[in-house]
């Protein structure tokens, strides 16, 4: 008995005090997706990022994001990024770039969890790329703001522009514009474009479609056109029911906020609604959902989206790394990566209140999703691309800067 | 009214799915006392090799792809019997729920490491409208309704006619007076499970031009499968016929008449209302 | 006394550990939710493990009872004790509601009953958004303040929530002890004798699902003072699973087992993350291999092994050399 109490008494020390070395553990991906390194640094378990480090090491960028999921691979556009600025002699002088992936699932707990890792002082996150939804942005924002590291979200939702600042500058860059602004075009080409008067709006649950549908129905609504709209699960597989609906309501054109374009635009063709125009939020202009389509259901599409792959060194720097093509979420996080960079070579330093004036001072960064520049909402992305279909070819209709 | 028969179509397709779903589902349950939360992914599998493997990949004619498919997903049956249930059986039903359901995510990141991380489909396989009055129908419909009637024929003729399925059919009821009958039980539980596997990649060809091939395309079906099964009454098999049909169907009308975004909620509605009004199922009776 | 030396120790890991990891919120927060998850497994430990009557509606209770004290919190812009009793008052009431079926269904079709109970829970959540914010969820409450006194910092918010998951474990522990614990194990083991000694099975059935809801309201309304915001796809059918999972690892019945599980659960995928961006995978093979290998459970391997070395060790003590 007495033996089992030393061992477990002598257990618990020895975890206490591995835990507290550990602590100050620092991980890293290497830029080019090889094995990752881990170890224990005692000597630099509370070192504060800002303390000037050798001219060679490493900066770290964190990427959060969700990493198996079907279609949205984010963390492919960084890595490929990050493998780039490295090639071309890295920043500040000769600093690698290395990449810490953290997987969050998409799930707010899991990205409290990742943003609290990130956060560690031991870690020396210069910045983070992500999280990629608006519910993990809403989760985390406030750790990334007291600790102090900027980092550019993927979320889209209104809100987003609205969070209240724990400091007085704020950490939180709003990559992409938000389901405001991308409604607002969307309605614009629908009242520009086209002649009617009844329009039907067909969304998903999710943060991204109510975003989107409130938007567009605020302003439809204003401009006094007749609204119908119809709610779908973003994995339904039968939405019969919500077209027939829209189809009675005698709707002349949809705009359609929803990921679920395959299942859409087959079930509108089996009802005989092919004819009526749609315009669609990012995702049929994504080849893996257009390729799953056929040409008669989409002739009458059309995709305002951020990113439309032309086969420009980007994609084809996914293409030769990963093996499929390029889509939006390895364009938005590849262009974030350069923005970041961009941002702490013009802070001269890796230290993250720097890099953050930066970042909110940035004006003309290069990405595949348009020029990037910081305006007062935090809102990095200010043009759209308006994509059609023709024989199942995208082509581009229009492009728009705000 | 005239939609009346392009939702009762569409009721009728949906609730055939349903009606496989749980057949497959009560052939495991009704010789091992298991709940196989994995026939999700068997279903997604069967899409994965069929699409994937067989015409994308290999580039074989239909018929033969089919055929190898469905070999292939009761070899992957048998396997799954002999590694999974049949060890499981004595633990009781808590471990096969949780068993199942972590091997389904394993088998999930496998496919994905197999097959890519996009989603994609079978180009024009089994695509096209028939118009039958003023509905439109989708052909991979008809073709479900008409593969699903024959399965249930062919199963039940099986089961009631050959040698095999009746010994299947004794170890449902009573695995220890067919062991004594000189039945392998072992070895027949892991052929119910092959058979229920067959069907289940019979389901995942079919519905490929409905949903795409993606790991998460078999989630939504294959709880309303379940669902089925109950409402039918475990067990029986016309039962489950009947409990496809009426959740297939209500769903559709149901979904014409509320917000169309609650039509799950419809569904686990009549699931706990029929439990709580006639726990056996709605053929109850019949039910042995 | 010789058995509570181990919870002794427990008590004290929980009390003394986190002070060496203060200066980390990571894992300060990670401790945060392992208690958290400790509380609802209480409950369920109740239902399932001793009574026996399969639940998989846990997510949808702890969904329950985060929304119900997120929204009181957001109307009242206080955050208190009130809307911790508000979850514990939503628990009663769902207790009464998924106990009453269990009165007429048994086994699977009481697992379908409680999974289809947990899925209507997230569709409400996410579809109806008049009432529940819809996806983007709620937020914009404050910090849990404790008679004034705001916890929140990382370090108050866990021993706050300590204080709360002994005080539960405790309960837990003597009610096992009690003569409703003795009932619940007798409904699992052979119900008719319970009858036969003149206790009203139905009484039981409800009493187990009434407390396998109250501790998962209030699992559901600590997390929402944990994480400040809560969103429908935190309850989504696919994380019903990580509650029986826990329960199983742990081992079924126990309620140190549950504790163990639920420790293990949340800890161990934490600690691969940095080996590979994959570890979810291989934590799902090594808790499959586990269970099938090894379905008694950490407690009882855990067990197993201290009694081998003490046997070793003990037996070369007294010059018995056995191999």
């Amino acid at each position: 008995m007495k033996k089992i109490l030393a061992m477990a008494i002598t257990l618990t020390m020895v975890f206490s005090i591995t835990a507290c070395s550990t602590s100050g553990a620092t991980s890293g991906t290497s830029a080019a997706g090889t094995t990752p390194s881990a170890g224990a640094d005692m000597t630099a378990a509370e070192t504060p990022a800002g303390t000037p480090a050798a001219s060679q090491d490493p900066i770290y960028l964190g990427v959060q994001c969700r990493i198996d999921n079907a279609t949205i691979l984010p963390q492919e556009g960084a890595i490929r990024a990050a493998k780039e600025i490295n090639e071309t002699g890295g920043l500040l002088g000769g600093r690698m770039i290395e990449l810490v992936i953290e997987d969050d699932n998409m799930q707010a707990d899991e990205a409290i969890n990742v943003a609290n890792k990130f956060s560690q002082p031991s870690r020396k996150i210069t910045g983070v790329i992500g999280p990629w939804t608006s519910t993990c942005t809403l989760a985390v924002y406030e750790i990334y703001e007291k600790a102090g590291i900027p980092f550019i979200v993927s979320g889209t939702a209104a809100t987003l522009e609205e969070l209240d600042k724990v400091n007085d500058a704020s950490y939180t860059f709003l990559g992409r514009a938000s389901d405001r602004t991308q409604a607002d075009i969307a309605a614009n080409y629908v009242i520009e474009n086209f002649d009617v008067k009844k329009i039907g709006i067909l969304y998903e649950t999710t943060d991204y479609g109510e975003g989107g549908y409130r938007a567009l129905d605020k302003i439809f609504k204003e401009k006094n056109y007749e609204v119908s709209a119809q709610a779908i699960g973003y994995t339904d597989v039968d939405i019969t029911t919500q077209l027939i609906k829209l189809r009675q309501s005698g709707c002349e054109i949809i705009v359609a906020w929803t990921v679920n374009v395959v299942v859409a635009s087959r079930q509108m063709f089996e009802l005989g609604m092919a004819d009526i125009p749609v315009v669609n939020s990012s995702q049929m202009a994504t080849a893996s959902y257009y390729t799953q389509c056929e040409a008669a259901w989409i002739e009458n599409w059309v995709s305002v989206t951020d990113y439309f792959n032309e086969g420009d060194a980007f994609a084809q720097g996914i293409e030769a790394d990963f093996g499929h093509a390029a889509e939006l979420s390895q364009a938005c996080y590849y262009g974030y990566v350069y923005t970041m960079a961009a941002a702490i070579e013009a802070a001269g330093s890796s230290d993250p209140k720097a890099v953050r004036d930066a970042l909110a001072a940035i004006t003309q960064v290069e990405t595949p999703i348009g020029i990037a520049r910081c305006d007062e909402s935090h809102v990095l992305n200010h043009t759209s691309v308006i994509v059609g279909f023709k024989d199942r070819e995208p082509y581009i209709v229009g492009k728009f800067e705000l | 009214m005239d939609i009346i028969p392009q939702l009762l179509v569409t009721g009728i397709a949906l609730g055939f799915i349903y009606c496989l779903i749980g057949i497959e589902f009560t052939i495991v349950y009704q010789s091992t006392h298991l709940l196989n939360m994995a026939h999700g992914m068997i279903i997604t599998f069967g899409a994965y090799l069929f699409g994937g493997t067989m015409i994308n990949g290999l580039g074989l004619p239909y018929w033969l792809g089919i055929i190898l498919t469905v070999l292939a997903c009761g070899v992957m049956g048998y396997a799954i019997s002999a590694l999974i249930f049949n060890p499981l059986r004595a633990k009781g039903m808590i471990f096969s729920l949780v068993a199942c359901g972590i091997f389904g995510n394993i088998l999930a990141s496998l496919y994905l490491a197999i097959w890519g991380s996009y989603a994609f489909t079978v180009p024009g396989f089994l695509s096209g409208v028939i118009t039958v009055g003023s509905a439109r129908i989708a052909k991979s419909y008809t073709y479900i309704i008409i593969t699903a009637i024959f399965l249930i024929v062919v199963y039940e003729l099986f089961s009631r006619k050959t040698r095999l399925g009746k010994s299947l059919r004794c170890v449902a009821q009573n695995p220890n007076a067919a062991a004594l009958m000189g039945i392998k039980v072992s070895q027949n539980i892991n052929i119910s499970v092959a058979i229920s596997s067959m069907i289940c990649g019979v389901v995942g060809i079919l519905v490929i031009p409905l949903f795409g091939i993606k790991t998460t395309m078999a989630t939504t079906v294959a709880l309303k499968g379940w669902i089925a099964c109950v409402v039918g009454g475990f067990g029986y098999l016309p039962g489950t016929i009947v409990g496809g049909l009426i959740l297939g169907i209500s769903e559709t009308f149901v979904a014409m008449a509320i917000p169309s975004v609650f039509k799950d909620v419809v569904s686990f509605v009549i699931l706990i209302a029929m439990l709580l009004i006639r726990p056996g199922g709605i053929m109850r009776d019949k039910v042995r | 006394m010789k058995k509570n030396i181990p919870v002794l120790l427990l008590v004290l890991c929980a009390v003394f550990i986190p002070l060496g990891f203060m200066k980390s919120n990571y894992f300060i927060q990670l401790f945060q939710q392992v208690l958290i998850y400790i509380v609802a497994i209480m409950g369920l430990n109740i239902v399932m493990g001793q009574a026996g009557l399969t639940n998989l509606g846990t997510i949808g209770i702890i969904g329950v009872g985060a929304y119900g004290a997120a929204m009181l919190a957001r109307a009242l812009d206080s955050s208190t004790l009130l809307c911790l009793l508000l979850a514990v008052v939503l628990g009663l009431v769902l207790g009464l509601m998924l106990g009453f079926p269990s009165l007429r269904v048994k086994g699977t079709y009481l697992t379908i009953t409680t999974l289809g109970f947990s899925q209507i829970v997230y569709l409400l959540l996410n579809n109806w958004v008049d009432f529940t914010g819809g996806p983007m969820g709620v937020r914009g409450y404050p910090y849990l303040s404790l008679f004034g006194f705001k916890l929140e910092s990382a370090i108050s918010y866990y021993y706050f929530l300590l204080v709360i998951t002994i005080l539960c474990v405790a309960f837990c522990i003597r009610l096992s002890k009690s003569k409703f614990g003795r009932s619940f194990r007798a409904l699992r083991d052979n119900d008719e004798a319970l009858e036969s000694l003149g206790i009203n099975i139905a009484t039981i059935k409800v009493l187990a699902f009434t407390l396998a809801a109250i501790f998962g309201c209030l699992s559901g309304a600590l997390y929402a003072f944990m994480s400040r915001y809560v969103s429908p796809n935190a309850f989504a059918m696919e994380h019903y699973a990580r509650y029986t999972q826990m329960i199983i690892i742990g081992g079924m019945g126990n309620i140190y087992g549950s504790i163990v599980g639920a420790i293990f659960v949340t800890i161990v995928p934490e600690l691969m993350r940095d080996l590979t961006t994959q570890y979810q995978l291989i934590f799902n093979i090594i808790t499959f291999v586990f269970i099938m290998t090894y379905p008694d459970g950490l407690l009882a391997l855990g067990k197993e092994i201290i009694r081998k070395i003490a046997g070793a060790l003990g037996g070369a003590k007294n010059g018995n050399i056995e191999a």
